[in-house]
């Protein structure tokens, strides 16, 4: 099988990781387009260097989040609001199918970037050391600032 | 409510998700990622830098007073000195993100790359714009009168008024490229700056 044709398949079968992270930083679907197009052109131009000691989702993680937070975005559309019912429907994403997935993602998408991306890791069910690895801090400061941002995505998630 | 089952629930979805792939491979689409926009910007600098200093040697058999020689010899050394610098610079910045380096490592190394670029912009705006202006105010004197280049430069005037374009347009041309330059790319790193800031607080 030839790399592309390999690399084609694990983005096919990982595109919910590359969707929701996008998801979590774009402002529109202008914005959530570019940045998807910009995360797959850096995951193809980097897939050489991965050589499957990590898990595919590790690298993928890394290399999406690497790009969005380093490709220039416009302003957000909110800046952080107390109540979700503030943001307006361009941060909608479709694909959140209940109710309590589409109050999730709101309330994420009030956090600070990082915030975001550390929050987005422990809920796809990487631990503290992995997270810690991602994002280039340690495991002990990762523990304090997720603490830290699940105590914030409570007072956000508050019924009104 | 249960994070981790409300995350779970979420499955965003796109339609135009494969073509996006396939384009990608295919290397059909630029990227938009400030690294290659830095990168390119570079590349359209050296450019117009190469054609000014062919622009200059071109003219040298047509100066034949030793002042103006001079001066255009110590703009011909400095431009090339600023194009090596800029193409060592140049070579540096990766071409693409990194998929080895953690966050922090990645913000940290677009902050660099970047603000080396900057700051070398600035520094060699600082001559190079003003005396290319100046030079071409001075060409154009002297096709416009069809005076010779010693004639010229023998009017003391032509002294005063050269001196005070210098003084108005080093500054000028200063300030400018360093608004542009911030303007382009100085939004970004302080985006980026607040990011890392986030990340080691």
């Amino acid at each position: 099988m030839s790399d592309e044709q390999r690399f084609l398949d694990l983005m096919r079968t990982h595109q919910r990781i590359v969707l929701r992270l996008v998801g979590l930083y774009a402002n529109d679907a202008e914005e959530r387009k570019d940045l998807e197009q910009e995360v797959l052109l850096q995951a193809w131009k980097g897939f050489e260097s991965f050589r499957g000691e990590a898990k595919f989702s590790t690298w993928l993680h890394r290399v999406a989040l690497n790009t969005i937070l380093t490709q220039k975005r416009r302003p957000r559309v909110v800046e952080r609001r107390d109540r979700l019912d503030h943001l307006p429907d361009a941060v909608h994403d479709p694909g959140t199918a209940n109710d309590d997935s589409e109050r999730l993602h709101r309330a994420m998408f009030q956090l600070p970037g990082t915030d975001r991306a550390l929050i987005a890791l422990h809920l796809e069910g990487f631990d503290n050391g992995e997270v810690a690895g991602i994002m280039g801090i340690t495991a002990n400061n990762v523990g304090v600032k997720l603490h830290r941002i699940k105590q914030r995505l409570s007072e956000l998630l508050q019924p009104i | 409510m249960d994070l981790q089952l409300a995350f779970a629930n979420w499955q965003p979805q796109d339609p135009a998700y494969d073509q996006r792939l396939q384009a990608a491979t295919r290397q059909r689409t630029n990227s938009r990622h400030p690294l290659e926009r830095l990168r390119r910007a570079i590349r359209v600098n050296l450019t117009f830098a190469a054609v000014i200093t062919v622009g200059y040697l071109a003219l040298f058999p047509f100066m034949p007073h030793p002042l103006v020689m001079v001066f255009l010899g110590v703009m011909l050394l400095y431009n090339v000195w600023a194009m090596v610098n800029t193409w060592q610079h140049y070579a540096r910045i990766p071409a693409s993100v990194s998929a080895m380096n953690d966050v922090l490592a990645e913000m940290k190394t677009q902050v660099t790359a970047t603000t080396v670029w900057m700051k070398l912009h600035v520094r060699t705006g600082l001559l190079i714009y003003p005396l290319a202006i100046t030079g071409g105010f001075l060409l154009g004197a002297l096709l416009g009168t069809g005076a010779t280049p010693a004639e010229l430069m023998s009017k003391p005037p032509l002294w005063w008024i050269l001196g005070a374009a210098l003084l108005v347009l080093v500054p000028l041309c200063h300030y400018t490229v360093k608004w542009m330059t911030h303007l382009a790319f100085g939004v970004h790193v302080e985006a980026l700056r607040r990011s890392i800031a986030e990340l080691e607080a």
